[in-house]
């Protein structure tokens, strides 16, 4: 109700605006002079109404007569204002003095209190009056105020409809009527003022398609309560149509019934206009972007929160077997299609692109769930959105044919250059109307030129063979004035090592539109070796063509059929018939009428059988006589296809043998009937062989078996055997050698020389030693060193004698040879030996020699302590020598093995106690204790000798004993032997020495022989002495903890 | 002149004492005297001496390989050195004529001349 009281208001308003524009302003002041005289009688009378009715009532109003009058102040101050309100006080005043105030119905006021009863009344209405017109203004104002703002706003409305093109429309549902205004028609395309508000005028104007439908959007409103709104079309009288979207809202009466509807119409052709365009652009968009070939468009945004999403991607997509639908869910899908190290890439192009605004332009490659691979070639444009985000805009082609394309092209362009290699020919590209000149690499490796050589044409030119510069000229032109159909030159060119090579150009043109050649292109190939061969064919050709006609044989040539085409002068010769007579089968009437089946026959046979045709038969001489000859005839054959050309063969006058044959043939008749008398006597004579062959037969065994003796003589001797010839080959050598060279016989003889099997150095002293072994017929104890098949050598001596033929020409060598690397080894032991002799012996012999020629001089005559020294130095090392002689006395005398051991039962105890006993006095001086275990056992052995070693190994121990140890000397009895030991506590033998000290002059120190006065030959005589008695000796030892040095005698 | 001084090195301790009185009593030099190669290296490098009188086999290093380390080293490098050697065998004096010393004299020696072969050898008069 409210509603329909504000829009009665508007229309009220509208017209009250509209009467406010007409009045006049006399007419307003009128209006208020009524209105003031109106205010001022009632003020009167509301005072006249209150006197009156005091009157009637006073009686219930004693003693407060004022109640009327002061209703009577509020009432006119109320309807009148203030001013009215002063009237009606005065007036009551005098009412209240004239007629309540004794004395009644005077003015006079007796009384002072009633005056201030008056006074009072006076006061009281005047507040009444002041509050009253101050309530009353206020009001007034109140009621302008809001009447202006109605009036603005209706103002305003207007204005806001008419700029917007809006309609208000009010339809009365219950009377039919509808109300428009003035923009509603014209929106209608209808005058102003013309619609006559009925819904037919309003329907009529409807698009026919849209009646239904707007009707049925107005009763749904109405049954659902909604608030209604629809767009439509209307056709304007002109036949325009016009898009108008309508809205409104549906008023009900108390029983819920709709009485009136009311609500805008607006023009909304242009934002029609706007939707199709839009819908039409983007139809248009999507379709360029569905039906992209190989490939999708797409648009992405890098969120605020990092991360990415499609806010687009064209269908081009599926291409991969991806959904844009799947793809808009969930972006990652399309990269988990690559490679993780594609992966990687793109996501770092990206970045860069975000990062930097730059455009991404990168290439992938993408593995498809079907296997296959795809490439893309992916495109974006960044920009940046005034929120942060980034948003691109980009392209993804499938390049795959593209990248195949190339591929196909890379291999065909290879290919190329492998056949170009591959068949070593050169290329040349010649512009001709630059006249620029490319040679690939090969040509001038062809002739053995770098690349820097030969760069142009003319300098190629000038190094063709100067007669061959005109052909290359003549044909090259030829070819470009399109006489020939191609460019195909054979010339000799200069190589680089001063040579003429061959070599084939083949080439092809190009000529513009108008004819003119602008380019050759071409191959070089080397055919300096067909050439050649070419060249030696002629050459032969040549030969053989002098040689037929000059051969001593008959030479004829026939085709494939046997007719002759060609025969030399000898053959006419021999069958005695001339070319022309025998060309053709001309020839076959010359032979023979006896012999022509046969030659025919095998003739036929020998081309079936494809063997040489050999046949002698007569050709009839034209004097009747006959001549026989051997003829021989082959297929003559194309070399590469094999297929027949025609058949050449000879024929040689055998004439003469054929003569003898028959002679021959009479002697053999003769020959018969004496063979038959012969036989007989060889029958006789045979029986007397079978008995010589079994004499002879014993003898070869008896032969065969001293041979065998030999051979084993020589191949098994413990030397070696070899002969050489002349020049030093070998020619004979037996098994023990080649087992010494590790050759077999095979790879020696014939093959080697003997300088070959020998050292470099040796080599010399063969090829001194060798002639003089011719010369003189004999060498002897040549010294050479020998070299194995594995490269060892070993050293040989040599005896050899010369063997000569009966003028004593040489033949060959016979050699002993024997391998003295034992000799060489004991030799070596030798020096060895005598080296370490010498310097031990000349090192007393030093000290002694020094101190002894000091003396002599006298310079110490008068120094006796210093000349005492010098005797004592000379007596030390005398002992020390004379200890030296007899140690390597007694190991020579050990070592023969001349001096026999003179063996008896010794007690063990006994050889133990003698043996302390000769070392003891000395141990004791050096104060060490020996200790002694004997055992009750008896040995056969050379007392001397084993006492000899003990004493020796005792004598050891003391020597490298600290003071204040001691000596132990054991033995012990085991199943075959008795055990000896000695053990120190000394400073022990390194494990690599635990061996040679028993090697002579084989100190664990150089230097010990001099400290502890030993010769070094010690232990060597011990080992001697044990191995003479058959035992054994050896030694344990800790370092730094002492020896223990055992040995055995045998019981 | 300064009075020469001699090192002698030798293990042999009575040919050390011979050596010494024949250079000291009879040449008249100053020696000094070690019993092993790697004390008379240690001398050579310290003291000023003028020549060296080496024992060729000893127990702790040869006379070769002192002589190395002699020529090994800037400080000992100049110093002459005479071999005192019991080797005399050829194979020995071909081993010797290729070390470079200044010369050799064999054991045993004349000790009566022994200091003028010295200083034969060295030039010294």
């Amino acid at each position: 109700l409210g509603s329909q009281r504000g829009l009665g208001g508007f229309r009220r308003g509208a017209t009250g605006v509209d009467l406010g524009g007409k009045n006049s302003g006399l007419q307003k002041l009128k209006i208020a002079m009524r209105r003031t005289i109106l205010q001022y009688g009632f003020a009167i009378l509301i005072t006249a109404i209150a006197l009156i009715l005091t009157q009637l009532l006073i009686i219930w109003l004693q003693p407060t007569t004022a109640v009327f009058f002061l209703a009577a102040v509020a009432i006119s101050t109320w309807y009148g204002g203030m001013k009215p309100g002063m009237v009606t006080i005065i007036l009551s005043v005098l009412a209240i003095d004239y007629f309540f105030t004794p004395p009644i119905n005077q003015f006079t006021v007796n009384y002072f209190g009633d005056l201030m009863r008056l006074v009072i009344f006076s006061l009281v209405a005047s507040l009444i009056n002041l509050l009253n017109s101050n309530l009353q203004y206020s009001k007034r104002k109140i009621e302008r105020l809001s009447q202006q703002l109605a009036q603005e706003n209706a103002q305003q409305l207007r204005m806001v409809l008419k700029a917007a093109r809006m309609g208000i429309w009010d339809w009365n549902i219950v009377t039919g009527e509808i109300t428009w205004n003035r923009e509603h028609e014209q929106l209608f395309g209808l005058a102003s003022g013309t619609f006559d508000g009925r819904y037919e005028t309003f329907n009529a104007c409807l698009h026919p398609d849209d009646k239904l439908a707007l009707e049925k959007a107005i009763k749904q409103a109405i049954a659902e309560r909604t608030s209604y709104q629809h767009e439509y079309r209307v056709i304007w009288s002109d036949g325009s149509i016009h898009w108008i979207e309508g809205r409104g809202q549906t008023f009900y009466d108390e029983v819920g019934q709709a009485v009136r509807m009311a609500g805008t119409v607006m023009d909304i052709d242009r934002r029609k206009q706007a939707e199709k365009d839009l819908r039409e652009r983007e139809v248009m968009l999507s379709a360029i972007a569905d039906n992209l070939p190989n490939g999708n468009i797409f648009q992405m945004v890098r969120e605020l929160d990092g991360s990415d999403r499609f806010t687009y991607i064209s269908s081009g997509v599926r291409l991969y077997g991806l959904e844009p639908e799947d793809l808009l869910k969930n972006p990652r899908l399309i990269i988990e299609q690559h490679s993780e190290g594609d992966r990687l890439r793109i996501l770092q192009a990206v970045e860069e692109m975000i990062n930097n605004l730059t455009q991404l332009r990168i290439q992938v490659p993408r593995y498809l769930p079907s296997g296959e691979i795809r490439w893309s070639l992916l495109q974006a444009t960044p920009r940046r959105l005034e929120d942060g985000r980034t948003v691109w805009d980009g392209v993804d082609m499938d390049i795959t044919d593209l990248k195949q394309t190339e591929a196909q092209l890379q291999e065909q362009e290879e290919r190329w250059q492998l056949a170009i290699v591959g068949n070593n020919d050169g290329i040349w590209d010649r512009d001709l109307k630059t006249n620029k000149h490319y040679l690939s690499p090969r040509c001038r490796e062809m002739l053995g030129y770098d690349n820097t050589e030969v760069s142009g044409f003319d300098d190629w030119f000038s190094l063709v063979y100067p007669e061959d510069q005109e052909i290359l000229n003549k044909t090259f032109q030829a070819h470009l004035n399109r006489e020939t159909l191609r460019y195909n030159c054979e010339y000799r060119m200069l190589s680089k090592n001063g040579t003429y090579k061959w070599l084939l150009s083949r080439g092809q043109a190009l000529w513009d539109s108008e004819g003119v050649p602008v380019r050759a292109v071409g191959s070089i190939t080397d055919i300096s070796e067909r050439k050649q061969a070419e060249m030696a064919l002629q050459e032969s050709e040549k030969r053989l063509a002098s040689l037929a006609s000059a051969a001593p044989v008959g030479i004829f040539r026939t085709d494939v059929y046997g007719n002759i085409i060609y025969v030399n002068h000898r053959w006419g010769q021999i069958s005695g018939c001339t070319l022309n007579e025998a060309q053709g089968t001309g020839w076959f009437w010359k032979l023979h009428p006896e012999d022509r089946d046969r030659v025919v026959r095998e003739w036929y046979d020998s081309i079936e059988t494809n063997a040489t045709f050999r046949c002698e038969y007569r050709f009839v001489r034209s004097d009747g006589t006959n001549t026989w000859v051997y003829g021989q005839a082959v297929a003559e054959k194309k070399t590469i296809s094999g297929k027949t050309l025609g058949y050449i063969g000879t024929i040689t006058d055998i004439s003469d043998r054929k003569q003898a044959e028959i002679a021959l043939c009479s002697l053999n008749a003769q020959l018969e009937q004496r063979v038959l008398e012969r036989t007989a006597e060889l029958n006789l004579t045979n029986q007397k062989l079978t008995t010589e062959i079994q004499v002879r037969q014993q003898a070869e065994l008896a032969l065969k078996q001293r041979i065998e003796e030999v051979s084993d003589l020589y191949n098994n001797a413990p030397c070696g055997y070899q002969s050489l010839d002349s020049t030093g080959t070998f020619v004979q050598i037996n098994d023990t050698e080649l087992k010494w060279l590790g050759y077999t016989r095979d790879e020696i003889l014939y093959k080697k020389k003997m300088t070959d099997l020998v050292t470099v150095k040796s080599r010399e002293v063969v090829a001194e030693n060798y002639p003089k072994l011719k010369e003189k017929g004999c060498v002897n104890n040549v010294e050479i060193e020998m070299v194995r098949k594995d490269g060892t050598t070993f050293p040989v001596s040599i005896d050899g004698i010369a063997v000569c033929d009966i003028e004593g020409k040489f033949l060959i060598s016979r050699c002993i040879v024997s391998d003295i690397s034992e000799r060489r080894a004991i030799e070596k032991l030798k020096d060895e030996f005598i080296s370490i002799v010498s310097h031990e012996l000349r090192t007393p012999l030093t000290s002694i020699i020094g101190s002894l020629g000091l003396l002599k001089t006298g310079i110490y005559d008068n120094k006796p302590d210093k000349a005492k020294r010098m005797l004592e130095i000379a007596l030390t090392d005398c002992e020390r020598l004379v200890r030296l002689v007899s140690d390597i006395l007694d190991l020579e005398r050990l070592q023969s093995g001349k001096v026999a051991l003179v063996k008896e039962m010794c007690e063990v105890t006994d050889l133990m106690q003698r043996a302390v006993e000769s070392v003891g006095a000395i141990a004791s001086q050096a104060h060490i204790t020996i200790e002694i275990a004997p055992i009750p056992e008896r040995v056969y052995a050379a007392p001397d000798a084993i006492l000899q070693a003990l004493t020796n190994l005792l004598s050891n121990a003391k020597k490298f004993s600290s003071p204040h140890t001691s000596v132990e000397l054991a033995a012990k009895r085991r199943s075959h032997d008795i055990l000896f030991q000695v053990t120190d506590c000394g400073r022990g033998i390194p494990a690599d020495k635990l061996e040679t000290v028993f090697g002579r002059f084989q100190q664990v120190d150089v230097s010990d022989s001099r400290q502890k006065g030993g010769t070094g030959l010690g232990l060597a005589i011990c080992k001697s002495i044990v191995e003479q008695h058959g035992g054994k000796i050896w030694v344990e030892s800790q370092v730094g903890r002492g020896s223990t040095f055992y040995f055995t005698v045998p019981v | 002149m300064s009075r020469k001084r001699i090192l002698i090195v030798d293990d042999e301790e009575r040919i050390r004492e011979v050596v010494r009185a024949c250079l000291e009593d009879l040449g008249g030099w100053e020696t000094i005297v070690v019993e092993s190669g790697e004390e008379g290296l240690l001398v050579a490098e310290s003291e000023a001496i003028d020549a060296i009188l080496l024992d060729v086999s000893m127990p702790d290093l040869d006379g070769f390989t002192f002589f190395q380390r002699l020529q090994d080293n800037v400080t000992t490098r100049t110093i002459s050195v005479i071999l005192l050697t019991a080797k005399v065998l050829s194979s020995d004096r071909d081993r010797f004529s290729q070390m470079g010393v200044a010369g050799v004299i064999n054991k045993p020696f004349n000790p009566v001349t022994l200091s003028e072969q010295i200083a034969a050898i060295l030039d010294w008069y």
